[in-house]
């Protein structure tokens, strides 16, 4: 026995010291490496980006051509003259998916492909629509056709030139059933795609449709290469021409993007953008704290207050909302005068406070800056009342309270804390809430099946009005089951903001319709948050309310 | 050695993780959703019917389940582990860099709970009864009771918002990669394991000690006049291995167990946060695969345990 | 009883446990200084004082108050599903360890594959298939624990089955069922009990892990895991909503253990090394 311990002993001895071996062997001593610029320099370095002019963001007319023709050539001379250098690095919880731009959803694979794909038109901080691919265009008089005219000598990531055959084959694709593109309802208002020549296209409409420009410029509706969508390969190598190229990526842990110098709006400022995921929130801002992530993309409220020491906090009001989702199908919400009552029993301010320390401003369902809806037009004027709401009950009678089932998300860290105060304030006035927590597959299931009889959301914004709520609040929408109320005055105005071109009117007709909504108060809309940017030795970065991460095309490091 | 036992050892592996793969394939059919629901959250709803359709022919998901089952199965014994259809990376690849990254975890953890447990279990023993035995029984049962997840948090917090120290942000580097950073991304989430498991190994190696001591081979050697240090650290160590051999075999299914959270907290990319992960993604192959591998590891080490255990006391029989 | 009262871990885990058990008093009987669900818009994360002897949470809810109420149903899933685990794992044991054959090594071989899988995962995977509450809860932890008290059970039938007093039993013709109960499971159940307590020390451990994960009990119902999850994003400015829970299930899982060994030494002196 002793003999065989001994043996036992050498044999365990014998596999540290390979262990140890082939550490050693493997070190090649490398910390940290600065990023490569490699794919971009080695591109033929013609500068026709100057020429076709690097446009600024936030035009809504077609001058590109002069608009920023100056500058796209000085930029583009200084990067031949020193290459940008270094990696800017990006922390976030999650780790992007879905690799094709037409599938992808969630917030983590939108944010990546943005800056490897562009659209025809883009958005700028304000979320005014801009120049993109398309240098220019315009609307026929009927509004049935959209002409768009494209910027020439501008190459993908593998070489190819950009041209009307790309453009339409994108749009088709977005298009086709088969492909399962959810923007495909945004645009579902093109007919046809023509190209009269290369530089070229015209989009066919079946009827005038105002908010297909800002579909235009969502991410969703990137430009791929017509090969590449001939080929099969959009899902497995992305190949854009936006301003950083698809490089290394390390599924879970971190994707590099080196930068593509010959970008037509100009060069990056960095070498590389590395977006490094570490799951834990907590452990995120810790580690932007020592200066190991740039910037922190941080979404649960509680961790971004407790940011401090170098760290510089940029809050952007964002366009996605707070609501408690009614489904008016079920008793007692059928009754308008119930929905009301809850309306005024909640005190908005305190869900904000408890539920996200503060950390969000109480609006009414337009949340894009533009449209704003103000929060006076909700029943007793956005503040919590009592007696109104037991007032309203008693009318409704249904004085005697009733009970709720409630169906609570997990996907967004505040939802249980906001379910909990809502819990708290309905049951003064004696409406019981039995809350439901649910994972999110299941949430989502229960959520598309309208199975439930309120549930708490948040809901994602939109650049624009019309795609934001048609879905919903259109007797025909798709989620139209979901939001469970509908009304002509609700319909009437929101085919009005679709053909409607002239932004004061507008304006108006969206005041009109959120006036509409609150009055009946289908939800309750409660409040939007921040998106909360965590920067650490970067500067020039502009945050935008969509989440988007676009500018960090022009983000520098410091020092 | 017998080669026999070793066979039927391994034929019950083989359908040890028959088993295994069938109850991963039925619990995850039975969770709601899919990877559609998964991908597309409360935009699901936009989609048209033609478009659903569409889409669950390209995640795999439209032929009947017993047929998904036996398609990977099928795969799976040809070494082929499955497709993660949205990223369109293969499961396989996945895995061969995630599962690196747990076992030296899982490693490191047993070396911190061999490195810990043994030598306090042995003071401890020999010093049972004494006010230095309870101190150390307490350090051992503090051990066992803080939840892993608590002494990660507290790490982390402690270490990053004090002293501005948190390693594990900078990127997982491999051994081969960066040897020191790769120690020093290890320590932490290494140190939460290993401390639970010192725990465990410390009470062993005591009653082992305890038990040991009392034989009358020792009683024998002390009496020859030997050392009682010799004694201590030679014989009786020498026959407390097994026990502690034992524990830290069944100890190792806890720590596959535990890396999970740990993983998660300290944002280490392996095998536990890629089942995490594909759970909530609802990313079939990959949780099969990857559990798969995890169970697979974990009968492999039982059985050299097993093996070991029986080449080292001739007083077990195989059966 | 006399061997039980002199071993030490015996005596802690016993007060530990005997402490448990008067949380969970005050809890069921609804004397908790606050109503655990209360909230205090206006006293928000305040540290401990008189009024608030733990502190309170960004709720201003009263953290010993939940604290309480957390220890109950930690009690309650735990003691659940070890019951339900012990009760149904014992038989299959015994029934494995006696009737051998193709019985037990079937039986055997599905324990096999329950061990071979994370707990952990097994448990969120189940419960995530359940759906959140308490029982799935107890459900899931009792599949888990199940097959761990089928091979407890059946290890020392084995060796039961050839003695002589049983195999009298069956020559005389006893029904196996009374065999079982009246001569075995005498035999067996100390070995059982010492498990039990262990178990339940595991059980509080994964019932405020999967709680830690967000799967578990339901709000407003406080969770101890639940309460350690939501105050770590707090936990350095606001620390006592994440030490007071976890002080709890560090002593309710090492005072378990502690009983589990003190049981063991006093019944089962054979089985110290296992």
């Amino acid at each position: 026995m002793s003999e065989k311990a001994r043996r036992l002993t050498r044999i365990v001895a014998l596999i540290a010291a390979l262990i140890l071996l082939a550490a050693a062997c493997g070190d090649d001593g490398g910390g940290e490496t600065s990023g490569d610029p490699g794919a971009g320099t080695e591109q033929p370095g013609d500068l026709s980006d100057g020429e076709t002019g690097g446009d600024g963001d936030g035009e809504t007319g077609g001058d590109g051509e002069t608009g920023g023709e100056g500058d796209g050539e000085d930029v583009a001379i200084d990067d031949r003259a020193d290459a940008p250098t270094g990696t800017l690095v990006v922390g976030r919880a999650a780790d992007l998916d879905v690799l094709d731009p037409h599938l992808a959803t969630a917030f983590q694979s939108v944010q990546a492909l943005e800056l490897v794909y562009d659209t025809l038109l883009s958005l700028g901080p304000d979320l005014a629509v801009g120049a993109g691919l398309a240098e220019s265009w315009e609307f026929s008089p009927d509004g049935l056709t959209l002409t768009m005219h494209l910027r020439e000598g501008v190459l993908f990531h593998g070489g190819d030139t950009f041209d009307s055959e790309d453009a339409a084959a994108s749009l088709n694709r977005i298009l086709d059933e088969e492909t399962g593109a959810v923007t495909r309802a945004n645009i579902a208002s093109i007919a046809s795609v023509d190209m009269p020549d290369a530089s070229t296209v015209v989009l066919n409409l079946s009827q005038a449709d105002a908010p297909i420009l800002a579909s235009l410029a969502d991410p969703n509706a990137a430009m791929l290469s017509a090969d590449a969508i001939a080929a099969g390969t959009v899902a497995s190598e992305p190949d854009g021409t936006g301003p950083f190229v698809w490089g290394n990526w390390q599924q879970g842990e971190s994707l590099t993007l080196t930068a593509n110098v010959d970008h037509w709006r100009g060069s990056p400022q960095v070498g590389a953008v590395e977006i490094r995921v570490l799951p834990d929130e907590a452990s995120l801002l810790a580690a932007a704290d020592v200066g190991e992530i740039n910037l922190a993309i941080i979404t649960d409220p509680l961790v971004a207050v407790q940011a401090g020491g170098d760290i510089e906090v940029l809050r952007t009001p964002a366009l996605a909302y707070h609501a408690l989702m009614m489904n008016s199908n079920r008793e007692p919400l059928a009754d308008q005068s119930v929905r009301q009552a809850i309306s005024c029993a909640i005190d908005r301010q305190e869900i904000v406070d408890s539920g996200a320390l503060g950390e969000g401003s109480i609006t009414g369902p337009i949340t894009i800056p533009a449209y704003r809806s103000s929060s006076d037009g909700l029943p007793c004027g956005g503040q919590q009342d009592a007696a109104e709401a037991q007032r309203l009950l008693d009318e409704a009678g249904q004085g005697d309270g009733f009970e709720l089932n409630v169906i609570v998300p997990t996907f967004f860290a505040s939802a249980v804390n906001e379910a909990q105060v809502i819990q708290a304030q309905l049951g003064e006035v004696g409406i019981m809430l039995d809350l439901e927590v649910l994972e999110t597959d299941v949430y989502v299931e229960r959520w598309l099946a309208a199975d439930f009889d309120a549930a708490v959301a948040l809901n994602s914004g939109k650049i624009d009005p019309h795609q934001m709520y048609v879905r919903y609040w259109t007797s025909d929408g798709n989620l139209n089951d979901v939001a469970a109320y509908s009304s002509d005055t609700l319909d009437e105005l929101m085919a009005a903001g679709r053909v409607e071109t002239d932004p004061a009117a507008r304006a108006r007709i969206y005041a009109d319709f959120s006036a509409a909504l609150q009055e009946a108060s289908p939800w309750i809309w409660i409040y939007n948050g921040y998106e909360y940017r965590m920067l650490n030795g970067i500067e020039n970065f502009t945050p935008m309310p969509t989440g988007s991460l676009q500018y960090l095309r022009e983000a520098a490091l410091v020092g | 050695m017998p080669w026999r036992y070793v066979l039927v050892r391994l034929i019950t592996s083989v359908l040890t993780l028959l088993g295994v793969a069938l109850m991963v394939f039925v619990v995850l059919r039975l969770l709601p959703g899919d990877e559609i629901t998964s991908t597309f959250g409360t935009e699901t709803g936009i989609l048209t019917d033609k478009q659903i359709e569409s889409l669950r022919s390209y995640y795999g998901v439209d032929q009947p389940a017993p047929q998904q089952f036996l398609s990977w199965l099928g795969n799976v014994v040809t070494g082929n582990l499955g497709l993660s259809v949205r990223s369109g990376t293969s499961v396989g690849s996945l895995i061969r860099d995630a599962l690196p990254v747990t076992v030296e975890l899982a490693l490191l953890s047993i070396l911190i709970g061999l490195v810990i447990g043994v030598p306090l279990g042995v003071l401890s023993g020999a010093r049972a009864g004494t006010r230095g035995d309870a101190t150390i029984q307490v350090f051992g049962l503090l051990g066992l009771g803080i939840p892993n997840f608590v002494i990660g948090t507290f790490a982390v917090t402690l270490f990053a918002s004090w002293f501005h120290y948190f390693p594990n942000a900078r990127g997982y580097a491999a051994p081969w990669e960066d040897p020191w950073l790769n120690v020093q991304q290890m320590m932490f989430p290494a140190i939460t394991l290993g401390l639970a498991l010192s725990g465990t190994i410390m009470r062993t190696t005591r009653s082992a000690f305890l038990e040991t001591s009392s034989q009358p081979f020792v009683r024998t050697a002390l009496g020859k006049g030997l050392s009682a240090r010799r004694v201590r650290y030679v014989h009786i160590l020498r026959n407390a291995f097994i026990p502690i051999l034992t524990i830290t075999g069944i100890q190792f299914g806890y720590l596959l167990g535990g890396t999970v959270i740990v993983e998660q907290i300290f944002a280490m990319p392996g095998l536990g946060r890629l089942v995490l992960d594909g759970i909530g993604k609802r990313e079939y192959a990959v949780v099969q695969s990857s559990i798969l591998v995890i169970a697979g590891l974990f009968v492999m080490v039982n059985m050299l345990v097993d093996v070991l255990y029986a080449r080292l006391d001739p007083r077990i029989r195989y059966q | 009883m006399r061997r039980l009262a002199g071993s030490h871990s015996a005596v802690a885990g016993g007060i530990i446990v005997a402490m448990l058990l008067i949380a969970m008093a005050i809890a069921v009987l609804g004397v908790t200084p606050y109503p655990p669900a209360e909230q205090h818009p206006e006293s928000r994360l305040q540290g401990p004082s008189g009024s608030f002897l733990l502190g309170s949470d960004q709720f201003g809810r009263d953290v010993l108050s939940r604290a309480l109420d957390g220890v109950r149903l930690s009690l309650q899933v735990s003691v659940s599903a070890v019951a339900v685990a012990a009760v149904i794992g014992s038989t299959i044991g015994l029934a494995a360890g006696f009737f051998g054959r193709w019985f037990d090594a079937v039986t055997m071989r599905i324990a096999d594959v329950f061990f071979a899988f994370p707990a952990i995962l097994l448990a969120l995977a189940i419960v995530t298939a359940l759906g959140p509450g308490w029982r799935n809860t107890a459900i899931a932890i009792a599949v888990v624990y199940t097959p761990i008290f089928a091979r407890v059970a059946r290890g020392p039938v084995l060796s039961l089955r050839t003695r002589e007093y049983v195999e009298a039993a069956e020559g005389l013709g006893f029904h196996p069922a009374r065999i079982l109960v009246v001569h075995i499971l005498p035999n067996v159940a100390a070995a059982i009990i010492v498990q039990i307590s262990l178990a339940l020390s595991w059980a509080i451990l994964t019932e405020s892990s999967l709680s830690f994960l967000g799967l578990g009990a339901q709000p407003p119902q406080a969770s101890l895991g639940l309460m350690i999850s939501d105050s770590r994003a707090l936990a350095t400015t606001a620390w006592w909503n994440f030490a007071g829970p976890a002080v709890i299930v560090a002593a309710a899982v090492i005072g378990f253990n502690l009983l589990g060994d003190g049981l063991r030494d006093a019944l089962d002196p054979a089985q110290e090394n296992r």
